[in-house]
């Protein structure tokens, strides 16, 4: 047999074009691995895992508090171990016994001589190997090996390494050395690329072009029709390349990255996060979405609704959610108590200490959805596996903390390549660095050249390279190992003709560094016109995209392909207004206060809401931030009131408010519970606690008897559109509806938001719609919900003057007309002025949408001021309209319309 | 002993090649003998590190090549000091240093630190994993750790903190985060903060009167509501007290009073009114008649507020708090990286210097591997880097600190300028270096004119900040000045006349490509506002103040991304629909959903177009990737790079699919911080709460604006300073490190403090600002920032190779002139008649005045032609996988099931039947052994192999050496007697590519051959009963891929396939 031996090979394939009969190829492993087959000493492979752990056992018993590994064993064991056991792997490759050398020796040093004297077991590795063979090498079984052809010259390998080929030598094997070669430099070309895309454009162009001069050779007739030998270096993932390839009709070279954000592989730590109080809100909907999800994708978006409308678990809407999953097919009362008590009512927390046993216990329910799972999807089935590990890891623990749990999952839970990336079949030769370039070829095309980067090897101390020197043991210096691999780069250029290196700017956002070997490669060859500096040769060779088209005709590297130019597209603003058939079905089937707002101030965004019901996902965050609060706020007043009114009293206690909040949190902000959250809630809760106090002291010092939280309405608005009659029910609640002391209805609208000044201000320029509206509604006698009004209440026209005021929660402040109610504001207009510009609003709106004209009213505004016309609200007040502020901050539709387009 | 006696400083002013000098000290001293692994460098940024490696290889590389030494060009002033070794050296030696560069600790301060203490982790004490948090990681992880601490602290901190108008319930915490960051900057232990809190409150209490003992503020809250009723009636009646009538429509009174009222009316409890509501309870700008009508409260709150004890009282709680606070957050953050494995930046470096000072192993081993120390941009170094370079550099032979003193610009991320002055002074081998290789005569004329007086004021002599051309540039006396005045009253619109004069410029000097300009501003914002208004009048600029998020490539592969996410997504499908031209629907999709009677089938009809349902069905797939991978995957499935093509700055929109996926990366790192787990829906919020900004334009038509401080490093040949008119504003306020005594050497952080003075009023205008005034502390502020702004300035005028450009107002720059010396600058005179007036002497510019109005039509820069591939794409082919395993190939074709197996030969009784589960070892030793060349071997060598082999596999309680020597034996024999002669070859490695270029590499257990082809046998260890069968369904497929690629590889056929199965002692043929 015939061996070609170098540093570098191990990954290389061992033959290109011809394939090969007893060659082959090897690098050191390689190697290694051939001789003990040959000389009988294979042994079963030990994984990594297993000798860290007994590496560690033996740091155990030399552990002591004054042993130099003490605080970082402590610390972080593992890491530890597997530290010195690379370093006592690396001595003992290059031929350590294990015995402490005389001289001053490091601690390290120290150490791991002694860990090699600790009698517990450590199965032996490639280290082991290499230092075995010196002695394997005596015996006399013939070793079916003719000649070893070293890629690189004998003196450059490490010093056992010598040995090792000195006895092959002895033993008949002939050793080889490379000839100093003659062989002319590659033409180089760079081609310096702003990012991965515009890298992979053209290098895929450029495999497509296949030989030189011969322009889109690439046919469908697939691999056969190009140039025969071309090797494709991959330095990087190639992803974005393949995607390129791809669409050239050209193989994929389906080389991925190493990664531990796998959808499947995150499966387990989400799972391991949503069972333990607080609840997570946000993970929890994380693994509810899961592109596939152990929980079912129908329970599982009911699960996603209640989440959406109350940010917790186990309130009113987590509990409606239960009720429609039990209702869903082929699931029972029984399935969905189970994830209920999963995900909410039997959380583990983790100050009541928790077992392994408990958690494995939860993780059954995982177990048995993803073994389901499985039969469908293959893929999952490692999952599934590491699953098995990690309850086989935790079951017999006494006590797990989520610290541990989380430690023992990122152990099991490791990095995966794309199990579904595919490496295609071509006539490229394939390397994943210069070095493994062994035949002859053509061209060369290096991927990712920033990526290929030296080896990272250990550094010892000098003097206990000096001390083990003196042993026998001649550790290869960093430096040493560095010059090698550049040479041999420089070295394995030369065996093809053109090599195209592509480099980019940056990767994923970050600029890259330059590669070293570019100088190297670059300084080996001939100096061409451009003077002697090195950097006008490298910037001689290297092009930039924009360089390679000429003439309509791309060429870069010697291949060239046909280009047409692109016509630029002047991406335009969709236009603001739509002119339709009338729509008779545009007219609204109910209106809301917010609703109603949205419809006055962009009737756009209203009918793509109500009308073409467009819906963001089921995931979309859950509240948080003031909206969850807000939520919160009014659950809080709305059950205090509830509690009180039962109680026949006005103002609550500081304790019941607290308790109160206790009682809401895990329901409607189980955020705040979360750790980091504490001094959020804290703040929170003194907040709510003493402004809500206020609210219900307040209130009842202004005379005012609160009747009703969340008081539903239902009242119909008669407008008339196009000269017909229409009624239009109008529905919504009253945060806070009461009587104050002349027996006059009383609005009270609670809002939370970080500045009263814009409250304050609508109600002081008479433009508090939302009162108006609550007024109106309370003000008449309609059938249904408000016949309990007070009689008196109902003589009074629209509008009443009865008090109406929002209370700003975060604030502590009323902003209302009303003394009583700290009314400091003397509104410009009475809420019956107000109703009725509103309802003119209203009822010009509906007829635009009814007429089928549906507008992006803020856009066509802004763009008539900026033409110098008058504002929105100007044009309002003229036609005697309320005018509806533009809903455009809290819009989800801003792309659509194109405010937040990009029309650049 | 002076302990500095092994470094040299070379101060580089600007533009004197600083880098240059920088690479040739290193390669100098490379060239004269030190290994590369024994140089260390430490540079301010990444992209420094990178450019300073390749200049030194670069340097190495060309002088093997030319056989020269020494730094050739430029400046050699560093060369005597460094080369040890003055003899020429040898070509070969710098072509192995440049090779073995990489071996050398180039990097910033933190990689350096990090790979230090990744090498020494075991001495240092640390997990030898340890990785350092992501920069925008750390607001978060330390907001985490210290939750409790604030929580415990919020109850009595935050009454105070609204009391001093922090409106948000955080503000008070970014303090204790500003404390404790410059804690650990200056190596302040928690302990050492009660000390701060009282010098604190001391020094306040300068600017304070006497603590009065009676607290007048419920008589201001009744004087201001008493006062109440008179203003409404004001109001109501239109008459002042005194009957006279008040036009109560005026705009100031109409626009005030409800103010006033509502100020006073939302007063409720004194303990909650804010310090600054009492201030501003009447505005300032009220007309006089309300001032009067509350004259009687205003004048008390003035006079009584500096002693008031409740403010006395609330100042120095809230300081003493504070800090206390601080101190309590310092600890609570070091357990919780403790506990969690997590360390940030300024551990790194506090690690570092720790196993520096106190490590001896470390010392010895540093001291023999590093001989050599750079120190790059020294002058902004923080304290606590400036202290572990100390400590580096007694460690080495020889240092070297690289820096410009007047180019310290970073005080507000924590250096000190002073400090390392302090340092520098301590420094006896000095070099300067002032030539300037950058800009030509006039330029050079205006900034000396400057900055010679500007510095000097600060006590630095003329030599050290005088810039000269080097003889080699003598000939570069050219260049222009300009000054431009812009009149307008906004900034906004005087930083929109700027682009107006850019216009101009680009009109009157059509030479210039707009790459070639920059202007500078001292903010973010004003750099914003350039950029927008050059933009209005056609221009790009670099800087792309839009987010990310609202480009419209990112829109559309968020909204791709969050639809294969969830195909229920009606609002990113409709998105989809609305960005991308190849949706079929794109063209009026607006007019047709809302058209259409049925939105939901119309919606349905979109989501199965082509485009959409590659997109759902990627959903499936997304199991097995990342979100980054999805993404990748959406980029492509929409065809999206080959569609910005069509849109404008094709490049700028590449970037930002660039930055998204650094986005996701940011994701991962925060999650990875916290062990946390990261999903695609994750990811989508992640981006959707991001803050980054759209990717910087590039290209030959784009004008640089950015702020002085990125400009640092820079140049350009024509530069616009803009924001000169900014005054110098300094507060007393504030947290700021002080440090008193002399400065010391061996403890150079000595003596350093945190100052926090507390300002409870936002708007300022207050009787304590008044009384702050003169304050000593406000004068050192001032000071101290009036040299700031100086070297920020400094940075700003030396960019520029050829022309100037001053902006102000008027005709002379406030701000400029606000620098120490009065009427510094001023400019005159008309277009090419102008002159700028520097401190005496007058220099020749071109002057004018710019307004709005001046604004050109249109001003088109072209941009670049965009090309696709001529022919069409071809359609994608179908291909087999690249590799194939032979042991893993199942049986081709129909054919092979037909193949006959039978028993062949029987070499004997079986071996050994049934295996238990550890069968497949025992399996491996008889293949082990039978893999050796045995039969060379006599019987003693035999026991030895196969004793050794049994050992190997353990599985010597299974079986015994003899089963192995007779399954050898046996096998020996049977070969010989069939085919005697025949070479024989074991373990024969095979590679093969098919005709459809599948590769495959692998081992044929035994070759035998002949002349007419090969009989290829396979040990098979299987011991049951069955074997026919258990070959057809195993082997089958294995044998036939190494029939056919021996066939291929070498031209013979096999002419016989033979499984031997040694445990039943029989071979098997297949036919
Ligand atoms: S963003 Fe504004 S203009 Fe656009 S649809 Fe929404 S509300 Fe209407």
């Amino acid at each position: 047999m015939r061996v070609e031996f170098g540093w570098f090979l191990d990954r290389a394939p061992w033959s290109f074009q011809s394939g090969g009969l007893n060659t082959v190829r090897v690098g050191r492993l390689g190697f290694v691995a051939l001789l003990q087959t040959r000389l009988g000493i294979t042994r079963p492979e030990v994984a990594h895992l297993v000798r860290v752990n007994q590496y560690t056992a033996r740091l155990r018993a030399l552990d002591s508090s004054s042993a130099w590994f003490s605080t970082s064993f402590a610390v972080d064991p593992w890491s530890t171990a597997q530290d010195l056991l690379y370093a006592r792997d690396d001595l003992v490759a290059n031929g350590w016994d294990g015995r402490l050398p005389a001289g001053h020796p490091s601690n390290l040093l120290q150490t791991l001589a002694a860990a090699e004297a600790v009698e517990l077991p450590l199965a032996p590795a490639l280290a082991d190997d290499v230092a075995g063979l010196t002695a394997a090498l005596e015996t006399p079984l013939p070793l079916g090996i003719s000649a070893v052809a070293l890629q690189h010259p004998r003196s450059s390998f490490p010093s056992i390494w010598q040995a090792i080929l000195g006895k092959l030598e002895v033993r008949g094997v002939s050793i080889v050395e490379p000839e100093p070669t003659a062989a002319p430099p590659p033409r180089i070309t760079v081609l310096h690329a702003e990012t991965e895309w515009e890298a992979a454009e053209h290098a895929a162009r450029w495999l497509g072009a296949g030989g030189s001069g011969n322009a889109g050779a690439a046919g469908t007739a697939g691999v056969d029709a190009m140039a025969a030998s071309t090797a494709v270096v991959v330095s990087h993932q190639t992803n974005v390349l393949d995607h390129y390839l791809s669409a050239h009709g050209l193989p994929r070279i389906g080389i991925g990255a190493r990664s531990r954000w796998r959808a499947q592989d995150q499966v387990i730590p989400l799972f391991m996060e949503v069972i333990w109080g607080p609840a997570n809100v946000q993970l929890l909907s994380e693994f509810l979405s899961l592109p596939v999800s152990p929980v079912r994708r129908d329970a599982g978006r009911e699960l996603l609704k209640a989440l959406k409308a109350e940010p917790g678990t186990g309130g009113e809407a987590w509990s409606a959610a239960l009720q429609a999953i039990a209702e869903l097919p082929d699931f029972d009362r029984e399935q969905a108590s189970e994830l209920d008590e999963l995900f909410s009512g039997n959380l583990l927390i983790e100050h009541h200490g928790v077992s392994g046993t408990q958690i494995a216990a939860k993780t059954e329910w995982l177990a048995k959805r993803l073994d389901r799972l499985v039969r469908h999807r293959p893929g999952l089935a490692s999952t599934y596996a590491q699953l098995q590990t990690l309850i086989a890891l935790i079951s017999g623990l006494p006590l797990v903390s989520r610290t541990d749990l989380r430690r023992m999952i990122s152990s099991v839970v490791a990095e995966t390549t794309n199990p579904l990336a595919t490496s295609e079949a071509s006539d490229w030769l394939r390397l994943e660095h210069l070095t493994e370039l062994m035949d002859p070829v053509d061209d060369v095309l290096w991927w990712g050249f920033q990526d290929a980067t030296a080896p990272r090897t250990r550094r010892w101390d000098r003097s206990d390279i000096e001390s083990l020197s003196s042993v026998g043991v001649h550790l290869p210096s960093p430096e040493s190992l560095a010059m090698l691999q550049i040479t041999q780069t420089v070295q394995a250029s030369t065996r093809c003709r053109n090599l195209l290196i592509v480099q980019t700017a940056q990767q994923e956002g970050e600029p890259t560094e330059n590669n070293p070997l570019l100088e190297a490669l670059v300084a080996a060859q001939p100096a061409t016109g451009s003077g002697p500096s090195l950097r006008a040769q490298i910037r001689e060779r290297t092009v930039t995209p924009v360089q390679l088209v000429q003439n309509n005709r791309w060429a870069l590297a010697g291949r060239s392909a046909r280009m047409a130019p692109v016509d630029p597209v002047r991406v335009a603003p969709p236009p603001p207004e739509f002119e339709l058939e009338p729509r008779a079905d545009f007219a609204p089937d109910a209106l809301s206060f917010s609703q109603l707002g949205n419809l006055l101030g962009c009737s756009l965004a209203w009918v793509l809401d109500k009308k073409m019901r467009l819906r963001p996902a089921d995931a979309d965050s859950a509240p948080s931030g003031n909206t969850m609060i807000g939520i919160f706020a009014h659950k809080l007043v709305e059950e205090l009131h509830h509690d009180l009114s039962a109680q026949l009293r006005a103002v609550p206690t500081p304790e019941e408010i607290d308790r109160k909040i206790d009682k809401l949190l895990p329901h409607l902000a189980s955020e705040l519970l979360l750790p980091g959250q504490s001094a959020r809630l804290k703040n929170l809760r003194a907040v709510l606690s003493s402004n809500v106090m206020k609210f219900f002291t307040w209130v009842s010092a202004a005379g005012i008897t609160i009747q009703d939280v969340e008081k539903p309405f239902e009242k119909f608005l008669e407008l008339t559109v196009d000269g017909k009659q229409m009624s239009v029910p109008v529905r919504g609640s009253i945060d806070v509806a009461g009587i104050d002391g002349e027996g006059r209805p009383a609005v009270i609208d609670l809002k939370w938001s970080n500045r009263d000044k814009y409250r304050v201000e609508e109600v002081r320029e008479g433009k508090a719609l939302q009162l108006a509206l609550y007024q109106w509604a309370l003000a008449e006698d309609p059938a249904g919900d408000v016949s309990e009004t007070a009689p008196a209440a109902r003589d009074r026209s629209a509008g009443g003057d009865g008090p109406a005021a929002y209370y700003l929660l975060k604030q502590g402040t009323f902003a209302s007309t009303h003394p009583g109610l700290g009314g400091s504001a003397t509104a410009a207009e009475g809420p019956d002025v107000l109703w009725d510009t509103a309802v003119k609003a209203a009822t010009f709106s509906v007829s635009e949408v009814v007429q089928g004209r549906v507008t992006a009213t803020p856009l066509v505004d802004t763009a008539r001021e900026a033409a110098g016309g008058e504002t929105g609200e100007a044009r309002a007040i003229a036609d005697g309209r309320f005018y509806g502020k533009p809903p455009c901050r809290f819009c989800r539709f801003s792309r659509l319309c194109g405010l937040a387009g990009d029309f650049s | 002993m002076n302990t500095l006696s092994n470094v040299l400083m070379i101060s580089a002013s600007a533009g004197t090649g600083k880098t240059h000098a920088l690479t040739n000290v290193i390669a100098d001293r490379i060239a004269g003998g030190t290994p590369a692994a024994a140089i260390m460098a430490t540079t301010f940024t990444k992209k420094a590190a990178g450019e300073l490696k390749e200049r030194i290889a670069l340097r190495l590389l060309d002088d093997q090549g030319s056989g020269a030494h020494g730094s050739g060009a430029q400046n050699s002033s560093e060369q005597g000091f460094s080369s040890d070794n003055s003899s020429v050296p040898d070509p070969l030696k710098l072509k192995e240093a440049a090779q073995q560069l990489s071996t050398s600790l180039i990097g910033t301060v933190n990689s350096v630190c990090s790979r230090l203490l990744t090498e020494y982790a075991i001495d240092a004490g640390l997990s030898p994993a340890l990785e350092a948090i992501a920069e925008g990681e750390q607001d978060g992880i330390f907001r985490l750790a210290t939750d409790e601490v604030l929580a415990d602290y919020s109850e009595q901190i935050l009454p105070i903190a609204r009391r001093m108008s922090m409106v948000e319930d955080d503000a008070w915490m970014v303090l204790v985060r500003g404390i404790c960051d410059a804690a650990r900057n200056n190596l302040l232990q928690p302990q050492d903060l009660a000390a701060c809190a009282k010098r604190s409150w001391q020094g306040y209490q300068s600017v304070l009167e006497e603590r009065g003992t009676y607290d007048g503020r419920q008589a201001w809250l009744d004087g201001l509501r008493q006062a109440l009723p008179e203003l409404r009636a004001v109001v109501r009646d239109g008459v002042d007290p005194a009957g006279r009538p008040v036009n109560v429509a005026a705009k100031n009174f109409a626009e005030n009073w409800p103010k006033v009222v509502h100020r006073i009316t939302s007063m409720g409890d004194v303990e909650d009114v804010s310090w600054e509501q009492w201030r501003g309870a009447v505005p300032a700008a009220s007309s006089k008649l309300i001032k009067t009508i509350f004259e009687q409260p205003i004048t008390a709150f003035s006079e009584e507020l500096l002693s008031n004890p409740a403010f006395h009282d609330d100042i120095e709680q809230f300081i003493r708090l504070i800090y206390a606070c601080a101190a309590e957050c310092l600890e609570a953050f070091e357990r919780f990286k403790h506990t969690h494995g997590l360390m940030d930046f300024v551990d790194q470096e506090t690690l570092a210097l720790k196993l520096v000072r106190e490590n001896e192993a470390f010392r010895q081993s540093f001291s023999q591997r590093v001989q050599f120390l750079v120190v790059d941009e020294f002058q902004d170094t923080s304290p606590l880097q400036l202290e572990l370079f100390l400590q580096l550099s007694r460690l080495v032979d020889r240092a070297v600190w690289v820096g410009d003193p007047k180019q310290a610009i970073y005080e507000f991320r924590g250096t000190d300028p002073e400090l390392m002055d302090a340092v520098v002074s301590k420094v006896t081998q000095r070099e300067m270096l002032s030539s300037s290789w950058r800009s030509e005569q006039v330029p050079l004329d205006l900034s000396n004119a400057t900055f010679i007086p500007l510095f000097a004021a600060v006590g630095m002599s003329r030599e050290s900040v005088e810039l000269r051309l080097p003889d080699a540039r003598a000939d570069c006396t050219g260049g222009f000045l300009e000054a431009w005045s812009r009149t307008a009253g906004k900034d906004e619109e005087r930083l929109a006349t700027t682009a107006v004069g850019v216009a101009d410029l680009l009109r009157r000097r059509p030479e210039l490509v707009p790459k070639e300009i920059a202007v500078l501003t001292r903010t973010n914002k004003e750099a914003q506002a350039v950029a927008a208004a050059l933009s209005a009048l056609g221009i790009r600029a670099t800087l792309n103040s839009q987010p990310l998020l609202s480009s419209r490539e990112v829109q559309l592969a968020r909204a791709s991304l969050a639809f294969v996410a969830d195909a229920r997504d009606t609002i990113a499908l409709s998105e989809v629909v609305a960005l991308h031209p190849g949706h079929r629907a794109h063209e009026k999709w607006q007019q047709a959903l809302l058209a259409s009677p049925e939105p939901a089938e119309t919606l349905a009809q979109w989501a199965a177009d082509p485009l959409c349902t590659a997109l759902t069905e990627l959903n499936g797939r997304a199991i097995a990737s990342t979100p980054t991978e999805v993404f990748e995957e959406v980029v492509s499935l929409i065809g999206l790079p080959a569609l910005l093509k069509t849109w404008s700055a094709p490049e700028t929109r590449l970037r930002n699919l660039d930055a998204v996926r650094a986005e996701f990366n940011n994701y991962y790192e925060a999650a990875k911080a916290l062990k946390a787990p990261a999903t695609l829906r994750g990811a989508l919020q992640f981006l959707s709460e991001s803050e980054a900004v759209a990717s910087d334009n590039s290209g030959d038509d784009v004008v640089n604006v950015m702020t002085y401080h990125k400009a640092k490093g820079l140049e350009w040949p024509v530069v616009i300073m803009e924001s000169l008119d900014r005054e110098v504003g300094a507060r007393a306020f504030g947290v700021a490190v002080e440090s008193d005594g002399e400065f010391d050497l061996d403890e150079p952080l000595a003596g350093r403090w945190i100052r926090f003075w507390p300002s409870p009023f936002p708007y300022k205008g207050s009787p304590l600002d008044a009384a702050a005034k003169s304050s000593d502390v406000l004068m050192a502020n001032e000071d101290r920032e009036r040299r700031n702004a100086a070297r920020l300035m400094y940075v700003g005028m030396t960019r520029s190779i050829n022309t100037t450009i001053l902006t102000a107002k008027g005709s002379s720059p406030l701000g400029l002139n606000d620098l120490g010396i009065t009427g510094l600058i001023k400019w005159s005179g008309e277009k090419h008649d102008g002159v700028i007036t520097v401190n005496g002497n007058e220099l020749p510019a071109y002057v004018q005045t710019y307004v709005a109005e001046d604004a050109p039509e249109s001003v088109t820069t072209t941009s670049s032609i965009q090309y696709d591939d001529a022919a069409a794409a071809p359609l994608a082919g179908s291909y087999l996988p690249a590799r194939i395993k032979a042991s893993a190939q199942t049986t081709t074709n129909g054919t092979d099931t037909d193949a006959r197996i039978y028993e062949h030969a029987h070499l004997g009784d079986p071996l050994a039947t049934r295996g238990d589960e550890r069968w497949a070892s025992v399996g491996s030793a008889v293949h082990a052994y039978l893999g050796t060349e045995y039969t060379a071997l006599d019987r003693a060598g035999q026991l030895g192999v196969a004793k050794e082999i049994l050992d190997r596999w353990q599985v010597g309680d299974l079986i015994g050496v003899e089963l192995l020597l007779t399954a050898g034996d046996r096998f020996a024999e049977y070969l010989a007697s069939v085919y005697p002669g025949a070479p024989v070859l074991r373990e024969v490695p095979i590679s093969w590519r098919t005709g459809q270029n599948q590769y495959m590499e692998g081992w044929i257990d035994l070759l035998i051959e002949l002349p007419e082809g090969f009989v290829l046998i396979d040990h098979k260890s299987y011991p049951g009963e069955d074997p026919a069968k258990h070959i057809r369904k195993e082997n089958l497929g294995q044998m036939e891929t190494y029939r056919q690629a021996l066939l291929d590889v070498t031209g013979k056929p096999v002419v016989e396939t033979l499984i031997h199965l040694p445990a039943l002692g029989k071979v098997y043929k297949i036919d």
